[in-house]
């Protein structure tokens, strides 16, 4: 199977055919029998004129710890600096996307955790958005703001999950722990009101599964409480040092062109001066009637992500207390039929998720099952944008402004 | 005594310190760095997890050996041992007290010094011949970080010896009995050798050659086993080489301000030992705290900033004590 | 970028650290203190019992049919004359579960939930792929939905033989059907 595409060998090969990513020996660029050279690796020549090192290959994943999930980044070394880099990705698929044509309309929302597995409130609204509007269920008003309040929950937690791995690939442990306790309480609100820790299976067509309880309710009010000074330590253990800045200035800049023109959403392209988030611009939902800022900055350097991001976080607190008092009363449910059947045609649901515009687009050939379901995966742009940032930093670099575009491999590659 | 016996018994109690201290650091590591982290740490085996550390020696001993392929093979079985050993040697010339000690060495500082050179080679050679990418970037790393931080650790290392006139470090210890401890005539010194002690212990801000979020585990990436436990004892035995240094050399070695340091019979090794865990409190502190630095951040740091203040401040001590030197009339 | 010649915020992060060290440890001790679950949690199927110890699920096969990833086999036997079900196996499969909770909501005869017992590890794999029932007759489908519109208040009755009760998504998701049947 010569001429089997590289990239596609991580979906084909079976364990037996699987000869390995040997980081042992081949420490030049000259193919070695039986291991594969990525093909489309960029590689860059020398200039013969010039005292020059040599360059070599290394395999950045799928197994190494600081690549988040199953991103094989394959870069092209001189010593410490990265010449080009590739990425690959495949190895978390499970067809999600084809699972989604045998399951009913209803049934989706637990696809759908199992992609965005940081943020899945964000990709169970998305589908619930698109199956709503081709079978023009009317949602209850409860069940918006409820969404919308398991959604920044997830926001928050996902974030923590975010900031507290990216100093931990910087070098510093103890920012890491304290975020997780503060994600453990935002995962004991969702368990509790949801039923589970990352896969909730919560957000369905029509509206939620179930209310919140009181008991969630007051943990997530004591949590508010002491929320900001939470966030203000955190600050101060990670990002006020020197230290840490030092690792994150100036470092992995996405252009304000590059993030246009590759699709950068969210906070990489807030990050880089694309003052877009559908929260505001297209408010779905409660957020229409709520009151918050969305920040911009025009740097694109993993500094100016972490700050867009910082203030995404508080705006997300008060975003969170906002909808915890103005709660409407009501059904967290619409009247559903046992069996939904859309009519024939196709929706596209989008929301604001944690790592960016999520969307689903969906297409009813009027059956009870999808004809087709697509996902669209924020991070999947975000990581053809750091594959094009990484070369020209060093490899120390590399694994920071990596981890800065917070992948979440279940969404790349579904 | 027989010479003989008496030098095998030397080294067999630095042995046994060595051991003991390793096992005393990685208590205290998982407790320390657990407690800061809101973690426990162990609470298992024994009252808070004390004999935890009889099952992980255990575990390093019966666990397979296993030896990569392509390695350089004899090289690969060395690398450990040269790692190993001078972190060993250094502990002749620590003073516990004002007779403990293995050998009471004029050269106390130089020897130490030089020992210390050479664990970044072992570092080498064990990143070169596990024949691993990962590896190999730490191996570089070691070297190229070596030649940074020991110029000026050893011209901080200066200012002490001058101020007190000797290099044995039972003089410098004795030397600062009687007057100030040494941190305050040295206190640019003392910041410089303890970053540059940071570097050489391998330790989190300054962890280049290991960085586990870059190079998974660097230029031990291969080992396994006994042979990775005797890289890891090297690597306790450096960190409390290191803060004994900074004992003897800036906080007055086993002294106490206004007790007579020659009389004072057991309490000199507890008051030693003491300030040495203290010093490596701090290192533990240090390195659960910070992100780490990036290499040529590091050089940078090295290079640039300590370099200087090292040269300068060196050359300062100098010719303030010559100029004092020459104002009382005596000679240096 | 404005540089400091001293840097401050390196004592900052220290000083946290420093207080975080004297702070009361926030693990818990697992294997001897457990963290309460909530009641909602959703881990592993197990069947429901009445009041008598009999089962209440009558075969219908619905739960089969909607699990996305056939974790749920039951191998069932009718009586051709009296249409009675026997069920030989009711097979779940523990370790493909994924806890998605589809096969509760869509039991129309509220026979089956999920406990939220964590402990899900086994020493052996034959432990993995249980018959939660062997060989018993399957409840008729009217005895047990006859008892249904009792079991739509919030309070869970308690069901013999179980620790638990009810879970709510279960009872829900039964008033739900209930108002879309009607």
């Amino acid at each position: 199977m010569e001429s089997l595409d590289q990239d596609l060998k991580s979906f084909t090969l079976t364990q037996d055919q699987f000869v390995g990513y040997d980081n042992q020996g081949w420490l030049s660029l000259e193919e070695p029998e039986g291991i594969p050279v990525p093909r489309n690796l960029r590689r860059i020549a020398d200039d013969p004129n010039k005292m020059s090192t040599e360059h070599f290959i290394l395999n950045l994943g799928p197994c190494h710890p600081s690549t988040h999930g199953v991103l094989r980044e394959v870069v092209e070394l001189d010593g410490e600096n990265i010449k080009s880099s590739e990425a690959h990705v495949g190895y978390l698929h499970r067809g999600i996307e084809k699972l989604c044509e045998n399951s009913p309309w209803t049934h989706l929302a637990p696809y759908m955790d199992r992609a965005d597995y940081a943020g899945g409130i964000y990709s169970e609204t998305a589908l619930a958005h698109a199956v709503e509007e081709l079978g023009e269920i009317e949602v209850p008003d409860r069940a918006h703001w409820l969404r919308a309040l398991m959604g920044e929950v997830n926001r928050m937690a996902s974030h923590f999950l975010w900031l507290g791995p990216l100093g931990l690939d910087s070098g510093a442990m103890a920012p890491f722990l304290y975020m997780i306790w503060d994600r453990e309480t935002l995962l004991e609100v969702l368990e509790s009101v949801t039923g589970g820790r990352l896969m909730f299976n919560y957000v369905r067509p029509g509206g939620v599964l179930n209310d919140i309880t009181p008991d969630a309710e007051a943990k997530l009010r004591k949590w508010l409480d002491i929320a900001d000074d939470r966030m203000q330590e955190h600050w101060d253990v990670l990002m006020a040092s020197e230290l840490f800045q030092q690792r994150v200035k100036g470092i992995g800049v996405v252009s304000h062109e590059m993030a246009m023109s590759m699709g950068a959403t969210g906070f990489v392209g807030r990050a880089s001066g694309i003052d877009w988030d559908l929260r505001r611009d297209r408010p779905y939902g409660p957020y229409s009637q709520l009151d918050f800022n969305v920040a911009t900055a025009t740097e694109g350097d993993i500094w100016a992500r972490i700050m867009v991001r910082y203030d995404e976080m508080l705006n997300s607190i008060n975003i969170m207390r906002q909808l915890l008092d103005g709660m409407p009363e009501g059904p967290h449910m619409a009247k559903m039929p046992r069996v939904l059947r859309l009519p024939k045609g196709e929706a596209y649901g989008l929301v604001e998720g944690c790592r960016g515009e999520i969307g689903a687009h969906i297409y009813s050939d009027g059956g009870t099952t999808p004809y087709r379901v697509r996902y669209r995966p924020p991070i999947q742009y975000h990581l053809a944008i750091a594959d094009t940032v990484l070369p020209g930093q060093m490899l120390a670099d590399a694994i920071v402004s990596l981890a800065s575009f917070d992948f979440c491999f279940g969404e790349v590659d579904r | 005594m027989n010479p003989w016996l008496n030098a095998a018994l030397r080294v067999l109690a630095c042995i046994g310190l060595m051991l003991l201290n390793g096992a005393l650091i990685i208590y205290m590591l998982r407790k320390v760095l657990g407690h800061m982290h809101l973690r426990l740490g162990p609470t298992e085996l024994g009252p808070a997890g004390i004999i935890q550390l009889i099952p992980d020696v255990v575990k390093l001993l019966v666990k397979e050996d296993r030896h990569p392929g392509k390695t350089d093979r004899w090289l690969y079985i060395l690398a450990p041992f040269i790692i190993f050993v001078p972190a060993l040697m250094t502990w002749m010339a620590i003073p516990f007290s004002n007779h403990l000690m293995a050998i009471d060495l004029n050269l106390g500082v130089l020897m130490i010094l030089s020992f210390l050179t050479i664990g970044p080679l072992g570092v080498f050679a064990a990143g070169w011949a596990s024949h691993n990418k990962f590896a190999l970037i730490g191996a570089m790393r070691a070297i190229g970080g070596a030649i940074t931080y020991e110029i000026p650790m050893v011209l901080s290392a200066l200012v002490p010896v001058m101020l007190a006139g000797s290099l044995s470090l039972k003089d410098i210890s004795l030397a600062q009995a009687g007057s100030f401890w040494y941190w305050l005539p040295g206190l640019p010194c003392l910041v410089i050798f303890f970053i540059s002690s940071i570097m050489e212990t391998n330790q989190s801000p300054f962890d280049m050659s290991e960085a586990e979020g870059e190079l998974v585990e660097g230029f031990n990436v291969e080992y396994s086993a006994m042979r990775f436990g005797f890289m890891y004892l090297a690597e306790f035995a450096n960190n409390f080489i290191m803060a004994a240094i900074i004992v003897c050399l800036f906080f007055g070695g086993w002294t106490l301000p206004f007790v007579n340091p020659t009389t004072m019979g057991w309490l000199a090794p507890v008051v030693f030992l003491i300030k040495t865990y203290l010093v490596i409190f701090l290192f533990m502190f240090v390195r659960g705290t910070f992100s780490r630095y990036r290499v040529d951040q590091m050089l940078a740091l090295g290079w640039k900033k300590m370099m200087p203040i090292a040269i300068v401040y060196t050359a300062l001590v100098a010719f303030v004590l010559k100029v004092i030197a020459m104002k009382t009339g005596g000679g240096m | 970028m404005s540089k400091k010649w001293f840097p401050t915020g390196i004592f900052k992060a220290l000083g946290i650290v420093w207080k975080n060290l004297w702070r009361k440890n926030i693990v818990i001790d697992y294997p001897w203190e457990k963290y309460p679950m909530p009641e909602r949690a959703r881990w592993s199927v197990q069947l429901k019992y009445d009041e008598e110890g009999a089962i209440k699920c009558t075969a219908c096969g619905i739960c089969e049919k909607t699990c996305p990833i056939c974790a749920i086999q039951i191998d069932v036997t009718t009586d051709p004359e009296t249409r009675d079900k026997h069920i030989n196996h009711w097979e779940y499969e523990r370790g493909g579960c994924m806890m998605c909770g589809l096969c509760v909501e869509s039991c129309p005869f509220d026979a089956i939930y999920q406990d939220t017992n964590i402990e899900l590890a086994h020493e052996s794999r034959d432990l993995i792929r249980i018959d939660l029932a062997t060989d018993v007759d399957a409840a008729k489908a009217k005895r047990a939905a006859a008892p249904k519109p009792a079991a739509k208040p919030d309070a869970p009755k308690p069901e013999a033989g179980e620790e638990k009760p009810a879970t709510k998504p279960a009872t829900e998701e039964g008033g739900k059907a209930d108002e879309s049947l009607a």
